[in-house]
């Protein structure tokens, strides 16, 4: 594949659902890739658009383009693309390169896993980390889910690089993609790459596509740190609690989980109350997995504990369960809470 | 966690520009052992990143380092105090100014001859390498490495501080 070609298919898989222009995609290379010469983007693009690998619309004085996914050999074209990237990433790290090879000697016999991506490699090699991202297939063993946590949990002892996960199956997955609110799956594509099994991703990507959902590319991610008071307050009433005296306007919609971690962040002990209750009343909503993976990359993992503890009391369910055993066995302490005072606070709205 | 990775210069530099972002004011870090001699690249790489830090800028640095999830073990002292050394307030002036690249972290290093002295009182076998390294590099005089030993406060033994200081004079100046 030629250079051209790369930095251009690169570009428009991080535009996923964003229609972009010929022009855009020349300055997004300029903005990761270094120079580009318009003229050379121009004719590739026309010749990926002969090849039906690309389509091509003109709006107005634009031609917009966009993956053509209906083309079997373009999902051939993008698992090049991550590999080309994963060999780019890793050729001027050699610590990053023996992790890689121990990723894939520990994790590749799990039938469940469906691919594996890294989430902002640049920045986070920077740092010190890496996060990643693991697809499974739908059919689920809980035996191989839990060799899998083990497995990476020896890969951690073993490399000084700081591991961060997340396992999401299919569903999940596209759950997180489908809804409005701002999560960090929505914010992956801008910034990944596909180290195992780049194809199956891809396939993945096309057969959400086929069903009709719109992926929509965040560019931006959050950081929960820094989420306003506003977009906190209009959360919360979006999600079925509002504190006394709050003055709500519009803000953005995020996620459940992005907004928990955001209020353990903020060590506010009032707003910290509204957790269970968000919790209890967006139980579709709400993916446990990625909200203890935040926990865990933010380090709230012990004050978020005796949350889902009092949440396990009032709402059971099967993956609550799992998340308290994991957390429990993983030797996380909790912080002590009020816990009746928290029960009082529920009983106000309803959840229990 | 194992194994500890050598981190060299450009390590480094990333790492404190990742910091450098999310500051939203100015701060001063002096790098100090290991991490001050990679920065000067007096030597290609260095287990810990260790520095030290004007107490009004300690809980900035320590509250957004913490902020960021990272990977990295970091060691931060206050004011001239690097491990069991406490230096003398002139530290700060005598330290050397890098130029990067970063907007709200003025990073500095320790003085060759503060560097030296605060490895003394460990003297392991890395320290060992490093002050001879500094002595060669940097010309340092003997009588300036004696006077600055005297002037800092050593925390720990101090017999053994003057026994290993002994020693590294005797290897390197007769």
């Amino acid at each position: 594949m030629r250079e051209t070609e790369f930095k251009i298919l690169d570009i428009m898989s991080r535009e996923i659902g964003n229609p972009i222009s010929i022009r855009k995609i020349k300055e997004k290379i300029n903005d990761i890739h270094g120079h580009a010469h318009y003229p050379e983007i121009y004719s590739k693009i026309q010749e990926l658009e002969k090849k039906k690998i690309i389509n091509l619309d003109k709006y107005g004085k634009s031609s917009i383009a966009s993956l053509n996914f209906a083309n079997a050999l373009l999902i051939d074209h993008l698992a090049q693309v991550e590999l080309i990237k994963k060999i780019y990433f890793l050729e001027e790290r050699k610590d990053w390169q023996i992790l890689v090879l121990q990723i894939n000697a520990y994790l590749r016999e799990f039938n469940m896993i469906r691919s594996i991506l890294i989430i902002n490699p640049e920045t986070n090699a920077k740092l010190n980390r890496i996060e990643f991202l693991i697809l499974l297939r739908k059919e689920e063993s809980k035996k191989e889910l839990e060799d899998i946590h083990s497995n990476i949990e020896l890969l951690q002892r073993v490399h000084n690089i700081r591991i961060d996960y997340l396992m999401l199956d299919e569903e999940s997955f596209e759950n997180l993609l489908r809804y409005d609110d701002a999560n960090p799956i929505k914010e992956i594509m801008s910034d990944k790459i596909a180290m195992f099994y780049p194809q199956a991703f891809w396939f993945m990507i096309k057969n959400l596509l086929d069903k009709g959902i719109r992926i929509k590319v965040e560019e931006r991610s959050i950081n929960p740190r820094k989420i306003s008071e506003q977009d906190i307050a209009y959360n919360l009433n979006r999600f079925g609690y509002r504190e006394f005296g709050t003055n709500i306007s519009l803000g953005t919609n995020i996620g459940t989980e992005y907004i928990t971690t955001s209020i353990l962040l903020t060590g506010d002990a009032r707003k910290k109350e509204a957790i269970p209750i968000i919790l209890a009343k967006n139980v579709h909503k709400t993916n446990y997995d990625l909200l203890l993976f935040l926990s865990k990359k933010y380090a709230t993992l012990e004050q978020l504990f005796p949350y889902l503890k009092i949440l396990y009391e009032v709402k059971p369910s099967d993956k609550l369960r799992e998340c308290i055993h994991m957390l429990k066995h993983s030797g996380i302490s909790e912080n002590k809470i009020d816990v009746k005072d928290i029960k009082k606070k529920m009983r106000l709205y309803n959840v229990q | 966690m194992s194994n500890k990775q050598e981190l060299d210069n450009t390590k480094l530099l990333d790492f404190l520009e990742q910091i450098d972002k999310e500051l939203d004011e100015k701060i001063i870090l002096v790098a100090v052992d290991g991490t001050a001699m990679t920065l000067l690249n007096d030597k290609p790489s260095t287990r810990d990143v260790d520095f030290t830090i004007p107490s009004e800028f300690f809980d900035k640095f320590q509250s957004t380092m913490n902020s960021i999830p990272h990977g990295f073990e970091v060691q931060c002292w206050s004011n001239g105090l690097v491990f069991s050394n406490i230096l003398p307030d002139d530290y700060l002036t005598r330290s050397k100014l890098l130029k990067t690249k970063m907007k709200n972290i003025k990073l500095m290093t320790l003085h060759p001859v503060d560097i030296v002295v605060t490895k003394i009182g460990r003297l392991n076998d890395r320290d060992i390498e490093d002050i001879e390294t500094c002595i060669k590099k940097f010309k340092l005089k003997k009588e300036d490495i004696l006077q600055r030993a005297k002037e800092m406060d050593y925390v720990g033994s101090e017999e053994s501080y003057q026994t290993n200081l002994g020693r590294v004079i005797k290897e390197y100046y007769f």
